[in-house]
């Protein structure tokens, strides 16, 4: 009895053994799930890994990859080649871009149109990284984006960004103390980046850990119970009420602003109008101002919504169309600005 | 209620047990309200269509056994086949039909704008109408004595694991056994399960995890590459078989659990030798409701070879026309008759080919061929069955001729072998233990329960990072 007991438990063991690897290999091979895109690292804080390619499924599909920088795209030297325009963009996910391929992307559209109208050949670094706001763009520029010697920096913001909540535990803090803005990595909580650096070699190198720790973090958002019950669930909770129009910008906002960098310019990516506090920092800083707001109405009014994903019925980030549009625009736009 | 919700599995939880301690005369009511709640899940109004068409099917089965009559028979069947074929023309095609016609209305100066209506299409429609037409059908030509409980009928219509994508009973198969109102056995609680998980597997893992990657591609054809849409194409035909495949292993499982026992649909068709072959093995519940009800009533192949060529291709064009009100799914069934057609020529009194047994390197070569050229012929007619438009499928044909390369080649290349292969594993267990619960043929239970764990684990991540994706097959 206890012989078939353990025969029976040895076979659960090895078949649950065996079973897993066969899984793992079909979730890489078949693109299921991506790796974790992460790393840390103690100057830059949570970076995006190197020499990575990812499949990745949102509102939409895209594969590409992380480059010998970290970078979105393909690969680049951190020193420019002569002859070479170099523009950086800052941003959060939408202009990571992770909903379409690279070809489609604005930036793409950017490289090219730039490069026909300046005869001479541009390149357009993604420095999108999702959730990021104002703050984070800043320290990441100042950590990571100034070593690549940009001829010109955009910055895609939204209201929201402006408030600068700075979320990410792992990203460097942007302080502004006794009227000085510092970046400091002084602030990681360590706990956390302990637990960070010992599971990540579990998520870097295994689908399966990859998707346990997503379904961890949706059952942490509260995802468990719609999960579950589908249409019978019910939210009892009051849902928050958004602030974000009545809050006041932190004064780190116009400090950041105050310490942009001369060959930066600032994009409006959003729905809103940035608050006049901050344009009026942009106006006296004399930081160039465009917004897509006005290509992005023009594209719904013509019955083309660029923020709708047809095959996830769902509004998100900017579809083919979004990016095509702010592509050609952005490249007339800077065109004329470089010009003048 | 889709199957690949975790709510099915809670809803399982709660009506298995139920059905289990219920007494033998009230287990079906059990059923029956089961599966109403299973169908007004997706919209409560649809089960007024259920009610309706299990009223007039109930009453017309009962006064076709008792009218001799041959005249007031056929007035009676007549009733069944106008009421059943009415629901699908009005829900299913009046759109279509419209549509189709308002081009030909303008040339003549007329306006069919006013015609216009948004019907929302029941789900799994054409599968209880199929189910309960065959149900008159069968009585009238004497094969099948009606039910005289109105709950027994009711369950035979409704029962909520073959409601909305099949398979499509007989009532000759399913009656019985829902009036003897059995207990499942210990054999059948196991194939269950197993079918359960296995079904569920191929469903999410490989029909929706490719489903990802084909809806993506389908929807803009015209901004990517050659190989990417080629990849897309073969995907999709992974897809389809693993999501409906997937779904009849899930239905047979669960109706497996409450002691009933549904037919196949499925037997490994992408390892068909050619096409009569494949249409022996997909979707076999409505091939073979095709052949029994329409190809044998047109005539089948007693009236000579052009007439049976003739009926063949009628029967697929319909065949077509039953997965949905569109040109494209008439064009699909149409290409699939004139191969049948074509093969029906070619292998004329030939015996049709079915299964292989290995003899000799040659013979194995020669069925890889075979496999492989009745694969692309069957691919070919996928563009069309999953092209939204003609305008998509043109894409895609001019896309193949005027090839653009991709940097992304082998990646796609790389997934979809990787996708076909796991199908393909699937299928070959299957095909040499000739069981789809062939994971019971492994006699220590340990393996077994660590293969299933894994895969249900696989599953339920799955499920829980994506939105539900619906069956393909639940939009027919």
């Amino acid at each position: 009895m206890i012989f078939k007991i353990l025969k029976l438990f040895i076979g659960f063991i090895f078949a649950i053994a065996l079973s897993l690897v066969v899984l793992e290999l079909f979730l890489q091979k078949a693109e299921i799930e991506t790796f974790s895109t992460t790393d840390f690292d103690s100057h830059i804080g949570r970076i995006k890994r190197t020499n990575m390619n990812f499949t990745l499924f949102n509102e939409g599909f895209s594969m590409g990859q992380y480059n010998n920088n970290s970078i979105l795209g393909p690969d680049c030297s951190i020193e420019k080649k002569t002859g070479v325009f170099r523009i950086a963009i800052l941003g959060d996910s939408y202009v990571e871009s992770f909903q379409v391929f690279r070809r489609d992307q604005f930036i793409s559209i950017m490289e090219k149109q730039l490069s026909k109208n300046f005869g001479k050949s541009v390149e357009v670094l993604n420095f999108g990284r999702s959730g990021f706001d104002l703050a984070d763009m800043f320290a990441y520029q100042q950590n990571f984006v100034n070593q690549f010697k940009p001829d010109l920096i955009l910055y895609f913001l939204s209201s929201n960004d402006l408030i600068c909540t700075q979320t990410d535990l792992l990203v460097p803090k942007v302080i502004y103390r006794d009227n000085e803005l510092i970046v400091t990595n002084d602030l990681f909580p360590q706990k956390y980046l302990q637990t960070y650096n010992k599971t990540k070699s579990l998520t870097q190198n295994s689908i399966t850990m990859q998707m346990l720790n997503s379904v961890r973090k949706l059952i942490l958002a509260g995802k468990f119970w719609p999960k579950m019950l589908g249409k019978f669930y019910v939210n009892f909770k009051e849902p928050p009420i958004s602030d974000n129009i009545t809050k006041q910008l932190p004064p780190l906002a116009f400090a950041i602003q105050d310490n942009f960098s001369s060959n930066t310019i600032v994009v409006n990516r959003g729905n809103n109008q940035l608050s006049k506090e901050f344009m009026f920092g942009l106006e006296k800083n004399k930081i160039p101002f465009v917004s897509l707001r006005d290509t992005l109405t023009v594209l719904k009014q013509k019955g083309i919504d660029p923020y709708y994903w047809v095959v996830t019925n769902t509004k998100g980030h900017w579809n083919h169309m979004g990016h095509k549009a702010i592509g050609y625009y952005l490249s007339e736009k800077l065109s004329k600005l470089l010009i003048n | 209620m889709l199957f690949n919700s975790f709510i099915f599995f809670i809803f399982l939880g709660l009506v298995l047990p139920i059905y289990y301690m219920t007494p033998s005369k009230m287990k079906n009511l059990v059923l029956v309200i089961a599966s109403y709640v299973f169908y007004g899940y997706w919209d409560y109004r649809f089960t007024i269509l259920l009610v309706i068409s299990t009223i007039i099917d109930f009453t017309v089965g009962q006064k076709l056994y008792k009218c001799q009559e041959s005249k007031n028979q056929k007035r009676w069947l007549f009733l069944s086949m106008f009421s059943n074929l009415g629901i699908l023309a009005v829900f299913k095609y009046y759109g279509f039909f419209v549509e189709s016609f308002a081009p030909l209305a303008s040339i003549f100066g007329g306006n069919l704008d006013y015609l216009h209506l948004n019907i929302i299409l029941p789900v799994g429609i054409s599968f209880y109408t199929f189910q309960t037409m065959s149900y008159t059908i069968d009585i009238y030509r004497g094969r099948l004595t009606p039910t005289k409980k109105f709950i027994d009928f009711a369950v035979f219509v409704s029962f909520f694991p073959q409601l909305v994508a099949g398979p499509i009973e007989r009532a000759t198969n399913l009656l019985p056994q829902i009036v003897k109102r059995p207990m499942p056995s210990k054999s059948q609680i196991e194939k269950g399960v197993v079918l359960i998980i296995t079904g569920l597997f191929k469903k999410v893992m490989i029909g929706d995890a490719a489903g990802r990657i084909v809806d993506n591609i389908f929807s803009q054809p015209d901004i990517y590459k050659s190989p990417e849409l080629l990849a897309a194409l073969v995907l999709f035909s992974i897809q389809i078989y693993a999501d409906f495949s997937g779904y009849t292993s899930i239905a047979r499982g669960t109706a497996k659990l409450l002691g009933i026992e549904l037919m196949k649909n499925f037997e490994q068709p992408y390892l068909s030798q050619n096409i009569t072959e494949f249409w022996r093995r997909w979707h076999i519940s409505l091939s073979s409701w095709l052949k029994d009800y329409l190809y044998i009533s047109l005539g089948g192949n007693r009236k000579g070879m052009k007439r049976t060529y003739i009926n063949l291709m009628i029967t697929m064009l319909l065949g077509g026309l039953w997965h949905g009100a569109s040109w494209n799914f008439i064009i699909w069934g149409a290409l699939h008759g004139v191969y049948l057609v074509i093969h029906k020529l070619v292998s004329d009194k030939k015996k049709v080919k079915y299964g292989y047994r290995y003899s000799g390197l040659l013979s194995l070569f020669k069925y890889l061929f075979n496999v492989t050229l009745t694969f692309f012929l069957v691919l070919f007619t996928w563009l069309f069955f999953r092209s939204p438009d003609f305008s998509t499928a043109t894409t895609f044909i001019m896309k193949m001729i005027y090839w653009e390369s991709s940097a992304f080649t082998m990646k796609f290349f790389i997934i979809t072998i990787s996708f076909t292969f796991v199908m393909i594993l699937f299928d070959i267990f299957e095909y040499y233990t000739k069981r789809h619960t062939f994971i019971l043929t492994i006699k220590n239970k340990g393996i077994v329960m660590g293969i299933l764990v894994v895969m249900l684990l696989a599953s339920c991540l799955f499920m829980f990072q994506n939105e539900a994706l619906p069956f393909i097959y639940f939009q027919f």
